[in-house]
This record gives structure tokens, sequence and C-alpha cells, in this order.
């Protein structure tokens, strides 16, 4: 994991100290990180709006169909960024559905203004779910304590339950600004200059190889810099539950004069994260010229299995010693072998890519643009999400169940494939299609490291969209949204179960 | 004086009677106990008068204002939960003044240093509650109420979440503060020796309706019903024949209150009933439980009717082994429960 970021560090050093100070320290790059840090303010900003408002709504008030809601706040997941973009884009034009059935001519949305609306849109339900578990198991008695001591509604919220949600606004602040910097598709189609697209094109161009290695390195920095941010506030909160007793459930309050603005409000959100792009999609499907060519369209998704389902079974396969060895023989070893796996999921997507292709092109130049190396970096990119279901269900397990096996007369190796395995296949199934469907949505690093010739779904709704051919995209984006929300609702219905189980 | 008074409050979930019913009445300054069995309703009571839930129907009057309309904040009612209920975020002294906002800030520096004080916490006011022991969160939740001033307070099973070995002593701290200040409070619980020593007066729910209320002497000497009677205490209940002050029972003629005619249902608590040498009603040891200063006997009656009878293990006595045949007296009146 730590030799490819080594040779990025190679190529960057290689750099002449002339050069540097030339290319490398130039205003260009202070622009490109003022941009990437307004990207993230204003995203942080937007999703935080959208994603509290809702948790409130979702947690604290009678609203009818309670079930609905947070599925529907979920669902953008599905949606990734860069049919976002599209969607948002696809509105408008002279040929848009805007000017078309409307007569409505608006300017094409780009910049930082779309930039942030295409990512916000797509990205406040990781904040929306964080604050809503809070929310749901928070102690009543807290609220009610507040209001028996004399606080209304409004300053128990400011003043108890918004301090109670500092962690979870940190951990999802944490994902949506990672996320943020490591964005390609949604910024780039957006023609918003920040790291990830300038060391795309620098790289992509063949311009300066060592130039976009300094970018690459400057993201990272800016990636750690985050991350060590959020765990330096997280240390200082004290949220501790104090009582024992069982958890209640809050009683729901009814909207009572609120009722409208909350139902225009969920009305804006659910048309535009969702609504958006799939009436923009079906829109553009009913104006292709010419029939759809579908056999295209099966051949780019089988392209895409074939890529995301080697990366599951690879990620489930790796997953399990790194988490049976982290949670059995907890030591410095296991410790530094999962931090490894969660600083290559840290690491933004095209900095890791760029590594690889260094670390490839000096060792291994034999793999340099093959499946093999596409499919490893994207194991390696993502197993942390494989990992997570499955050390959680270890930590769960623990080892009782598998000693009692072996205090039954089976050996170390029957116990542990008798006794917890079974009981872990739920969690690395769980694991292993998390991995499947975040590879079939990623684009930066498939765009860097495939082998020519390769086209999955998330290069072509790409490579059409940017060139403005949202007919020819149209297809492919509607079935990577249907492909996507189905394992949404796979992930929402195992822990909705999961979640019925421990109530 | 009445401070509060709760009549026919009605209360379901979904299909099933929490309260039935209730009526209630809160003397002002007095340390008013409600005990039942778990689902009796006593905790669903404790939050309508709180404000928390909406009874379906009756009315909750404090100092003769309706107030079961108002919300929780303008009801000035405190309310000590059965977990506390500290806010994790805030430290001792901040969760002290967290009801105290109306207080200028030296106001209520010094209220807080006041009540800090009052419950033994100096030292403690920088802590947060993680970094207390059980029984020192519950001394903050006491103040953080106390300090509010209101005009009444709730707790729910204050004691329930501290070790044995401090209930004792943070209960006679409790009802110590309390006369202090001269809170009037209304506290739940189910546990029979905790409403009988701390309260001035105690209320019996069973099934969300109110059995009995009154001194803890005299719901445990007099219960109002065989429920009462069993729930307070361990009891034989005895069948007889009442006429007037006395009923004829297996045990013999026995003196009873208060006076009936006909067929009754008689309490007498296990130290009522006495082994003598001679001249009693006859029995047969059944058991012997040792308990340290007393010994109880299980007995059964010539008609069969289990009995239990307490005495005190003095060397004097002598063991009476399982199976022995033992003579009975009643050495206090029988009560009246059905």
């Amino acid at each position: 994991m730590l030799v490819p970021l080594v040779y990025l560090v190679v190529r960057a050093a290689e750099t002449q100290a002339t050069e540097l100070a030339f290319l490398v320290f130039r205003p260009a790059t202070a622009q490109l990180l003022a941009n990437t840090l307004s990207l993230v303010v204003c995203v942080l900003a937007l999703s935080t709006a959208i994603a509290l408002p809702l948790a409130v709504l979702v947690t604290r008030c009678r609203l009818p169909f309670p079930w609905l809601w947070p599925v529907l706040f979920t669902l953008p997941l599905a949606v990734p960024g860069y049919v976002m973009a599209y969607a948002l884009i696809g509105l408008s034009g002279y040929y848009g559905p805007l000017n078309q059935v409307f007569g409505m001519r608006l300017p094409r949305l780009e910049g930082l203004s779309g930039a942030t609306l295409a990512l916000s849109l797509y990205v406040y339900p990781y904040l929306f779910l964080n604050l809503r578990t809070v929310l749901t198991t928070l102690d009543p008695a807290l609220e009610e304590s507040a209001r028996s001591l004399g606080h209304s509604a409004v300053s128990t919220f400011l003043r108890v339950v918004l301090p109670q949600l500092k962690a979870a606004f940190l951990s999802g602040w944490l994902v949506i600004a990672l996320y943020t910097l490591g964005d390609y598709g949604a910024i780039a189609l957006m023609r918003y200059d920040v790291f990830s697209s300038a060391i795309y094109s620098q790289y992509a161009g063949a311009f300066e190889v060592y130039y976009a290695a300094w970018l690459a390195l400057m993201l990272i920095a800016l990636a750690g810099l985050f991350l060590a941010a959020e765990a330096r506030a997280a240390r200082r909160l004290h949220l501790a539950r104090t009582g024992t007793g069982t958890a209640r459930v809050l009683p729901r309050a009814p909207l009572g004069r609120m009722a409208l603005p909350a139902a225009l409000f969920i009305a804006l959100v659910v048309s535009a994260s969702l609504g958006l792009p799939v009436s923009v999609i079906l829109f553009w499907l009913s104006r292709a010229p010419e029939a759809i060519d579908w056999p295209a369209v099966a051949a780019t998704a089988l392209q895409t299995v074939t890529i995301a389902g080697p990366v599951a079974l690879l990620a489930m396969a790796a997953a399990l010693p790194v988490a049976l060895v982290t949670t059995r023989f907890p030591g410095r070893a296991a410790f530094l072998a999962e931090r490894m796996v969660y600083l290559g999921y840290a690491v933004p997507a095209l900095p890791f890519a760029l590594a690889m292709v260094f670390f490839s092109l000096a060792v291994i130049p034999f793999f340099y643009q093959s499946m093999t190396l596409l499919i490893a970096t994207l194991t390696l990119h993502f197993l942390a999400l494989a990992l997570g279901p499955v050390r959680s269900r270890l930590l769960q397990l623990g080892p009782r169940t598998e000693e009692a096996a072996r205090s039954l007369g089976h050996g170390a190796f029957a116990a542990f494939r008798r006794v917890t395995l079974p009981q872990l296949m739920r969690a690395l199934v769980a694991g292993g299609l998390l991995v499947f469907m975040v590879v079939a949505k990623e684009l930066p690093i498939t765009l860097l490291l495939s082998p020519t010739g390769t086209q999955t779904l998330a290069m072509t709704v790409f490579a059409r969209s940017s060139e403005g051919a949202l007919v020819d995209a149209a297809p492919y984006a509607g079935l990577m949204i249907l492909f996507s929300s189905l394992f949404v609702g796979l992930v929402l219905t195992r822990s909705g179960r999961a979640a019925g189980k421990t109530s | 004086m009445t401070l509060l008074s709760i009549e026919t409050l009605t209360k379901r979930f979904g299909g099933v009677v929490a309260l039935d019913r209730l009526s209630l009445t809160i003397t002002a300054g007095e340390i008013h106990a409600l005990i039942g069995p778990s689902g009796c309703g006593k905790s669903t009571a404790l939050r309508l008068i709180a404000g928390f839930e909406q009874a379906e129907s009756g009315a909750i009057t404090m100092n003769g204002r309706r107030i079961d309309g108002l919300k929780p904040e303008a009801r000035d009612i405190g309310m000590v939960f059965q977990d506390y209920a500290l806010f994790p975020h805030l430290t001792v002294a901040d969760n002290i003044a967290f009801g105290l906002r109306r207080l200028d800030k030296s106001a209520r520096e010094a209220a807080v240093r006041d009540h800090l004080a009052l419950m033994r916490l100096q030292g403690l006011e920088g802590r947060r509650p993680d970094q207390l022991s059980g029984g020192q969160q519950q001394r903050v939740a006491l103040a953080r109420s106390l300090a509010a001033r209101p005009r009444l307070l709730l707790l729910d099973e204050p004691f329930s979440n501290l070790d044995a070995s401090l209930r004792e002593t943070a209960r006679r701290e409790m009802r110590d503060v309390l006369r202090a200040s001269g809170m009037t409070a209304l506290f739940v619980t189910h546990d029979r020796e905790e409403a009988l020593s701390l309260s001035d007066r105690v209320t019996v729910l069973k099934a969300g309706r109110v059995e009995q209320t009154d001194r803890p002497d005299r719901v445990y000497q007099r219960p109002a019903s065989a429920f009462v009677a069993g729930f307070l205490g361990r009891t034989n209940l005895l069948q007889g024949m009442a006429e007037g002050g006395r009923a004829r029972t297996v045990l013999g003629p026995l003196p009873i209150e208060p006076e009936a005619h006909g067929p009754v249902t008689l309490s007498l608590r296990p130290q009522g009933l006495a082994l003598v040498a001679e001249g009693g009603a006859e029995a047969t040891v059944t058991d012997r439980i040792y308990r340290g200063q007393e010994v109880t006997y299980l007995l059964r009656a010539a008609d069969g009717t289990a009995l239990q009878l307490d005495t005190t293990d003095a060397p004097a006595t002598p063991a009476v082994a399982p199976g022995a045949r033992v003579q009975l007296e009643a050495v206090a009146p029988g009560v009246v429960v059905g």
C-alpha cells in the first residue's frame, strides 16, 4: 500500500529546483487550492442545510408514511455525482427539457455553484444517515429534562440536542469532504478547476508528469489534514451516555403550522435529488433520434461487471484474514495492517491511481495499463469497505462460541469453519456487495488505469456528457441509476433488518 | 393545602389502558410515594404530570389552575429521571445552571455554589457526568432539579440505579434535603421499603387505578385490600365470619378492625402470630426459614390454610422441626380487606 505512494514522492522529487519554483509553486496552484477549499466548504454547507432539517423531520415529527422518507432520503446515493451533474446540465440548454417543455432558457450550470449543487444533492445522505442514527438513539430523557428545567423546544434543540450531534456531524463532514476532494466526474463536467481535474489533465495530456505528482501529493496532504482535524476535534467531545436505563423512543410532535413549509422542503429536496435525474434521463431517452444501440449498452454493462465482480471477490477474500488478525491477535503489526487498509481508502482516487501508474511503470512495466493492475488498484482502494462489516461482526461474535467448539473436540480450523464462518457470511457478502456497487460507479481510477478500449458504464456516461452528447449518455445513465438503486435498496433492507434485530 | 390535584385521568397506549380514571391529590410540602407493580401506570402518571404525554380525559390542576394544556417548560414542575439524564456535554456546574437562565450571572453562580454545597458536590463542579460515580450522578441530578426551584419535584425510581449499599444513605440524604428546602415531591418506586421509609403519604396503584392513599404506617397496618396487604409485605389472608368486632376463623375467635358482619377476608401479618405452649389453634410446621434476626415458620392450619409466622431467634426459643405439631395464637387484630 505504501510502496506506490513512495513512487509518487520519487517522481515528485525528480523535479529541478528551478522548475519547482517556476511550475509548481505558482499562482495557478494557489488558485487550485482556493477552488478546492471553497468547493469543500460550499458542499459541506449545502449538504448540512439539506440533511439536518430532513433528519429532524424524520426523527422528531409526525409524518405520514414514516417508513418511506428515510428510503427516499438515502436513495440519492444511487445517483453518482457525474450522473447528477449530467442531469443538471441536461436540464438547461436549447434542446433541454426546460426550453423544450417550458420555454425557459437558463444558462448552463457550471463552475462553483454547479459543482456544489451536483455534489451536495448526491452526498447529503451520508450526513443524513449519521444524524438520523444519533437522533433516534439519543436518550429522550435528556430532552425531557431540558423541557422540565424550563427550556422551550427550540432552546432544547440548540442547547442539548445539537451538542450531542457533534460527533455525527464530524464524521459525516469528513466523509463528504474526502469525497469532494476525490471526486473527478461531477466537477469536471461542471468545468470547475480543482486539484483532481488538474491532476487528470496534466497526466492525460502528458504535459508535466512531475507537476501531476506534486499536485497529487498536495491533495493527499489536504486529505490527511482533514483526517487529522476530524480526529482532533472528535477527541475533545464528551458524549458518553451516563445512564443505564433502557432507551425509550421519543414521542413525535405533530407538525402543526410547520406542515406546509416542511412539505415544500421535502418536495424540493426529493424532486431535485431524485426526480431531476430520473426525469432528465427519461426526457433525453424520449428524444433519441434513432433506435438506441442496446447491444452496445449491454456490452458496456457486461464490461462493468467483469471489473466490479473480481474486485468484490478479491476484497472479500482479503478482508477476512485482515479482520481475523486485527480482532483475534491485536498487536502492533495488526494495527498497522488495518491502518494501511484505511489509508488506501482515504487517499483520494486520482493520486492513488497516479501512484499506481508510477509504481507499475518503474517496477512492473509489463502490467502497466493491464486489467490486472486496474483490478488490483481498485481492490486496494476499496478494501476498507469490505473490511468494515466483517470486522464489526467478528467483534460482535467474540471468541466464545469458537472456544465452545474447541472444547467439544474440534481443531482450530474446523471450529472456525463450522462455527464462526457461517455466522460471518452475511457480513462478508454485505461488504462484497458494497464494494461491487462502488466499483461499478467508480470513474477516476478506471479512467486512468484501464486498458485502451475499455468502456464501462461510468466512463461512457462521463465521456458522452462532456462531449455534450446528452442523448447518447441517457441509456447508460439510466442503467447506472437503476443498477445502483438496487444495491442501495439491498443495503437499506439489510440495515433495516439488522436494526430490527437489535431492538 | 392541596398543591396538585389529578382528577379522573385516563390514558391509553394503543388499546392498553395505562391509567384508568386516576385521581390523586398532593399536599404542599409533603413527600408522596407512588408505588405499584411494573406496568401499573405509575411512570405514566408522572409523565402526564410533567407534560411529556397528554391524557385522553381528566384534569390536572396546580394551585387551582389547570395545567394539563401547558408545555412541559411552562409547568414549573421538575423531574429527576431514573437514569438521571445528565447532559454529557456539560460540566457538573453547567448541568446545575441549566435551569437558571432567567437569573443574572452572579445570582446564577451563587445558586450553583449553594446547590453544590447542599448535595456535597464541592470540587466536582468541573467534571463531566461520565467522570462521576453513580451516587454522584444522582446527587447532581437532584441538585440540577432543585436549583431550578420548581413548585413540585417528580422523581422516577430515583434509587434504582444505585448499589444496595449506597441506597440507604442516598434515601436519607434525599429526604433531609427535600425537607430542608420545603420541596413538595412525588416519587415513583416499586420498592416497598423505599416507599414506606421515605414518604409522608403512600399511594398504591394497581392496573391504572388507586387502591389506597394513606400514611405509611396506615397502609401497612390497615391495608384497604388484599392486594395492598400483599404488595406491601408478607401477610396471611384468612377467611372468617364477622360478628361486629370479632370474627370466627380457623385460629378461633379473632378481634378485627374495622367492625364488619358476614363472611370476610382478613389480613394478619406474620408478626401478628405467635407460638404458644397450650390453648392455641392447632397447626403443623411445614418448613422453617432461618433469616438471622428472625425465623419464619411455614405452617398448615387444621383446614389446610397455609400460614407464615415470624419469631425472633432468641436462645430461649427452641427450634421447632418441620413436621412438628404446634399451637398458634393471634397477637394482633385481623384487618378486614374484603
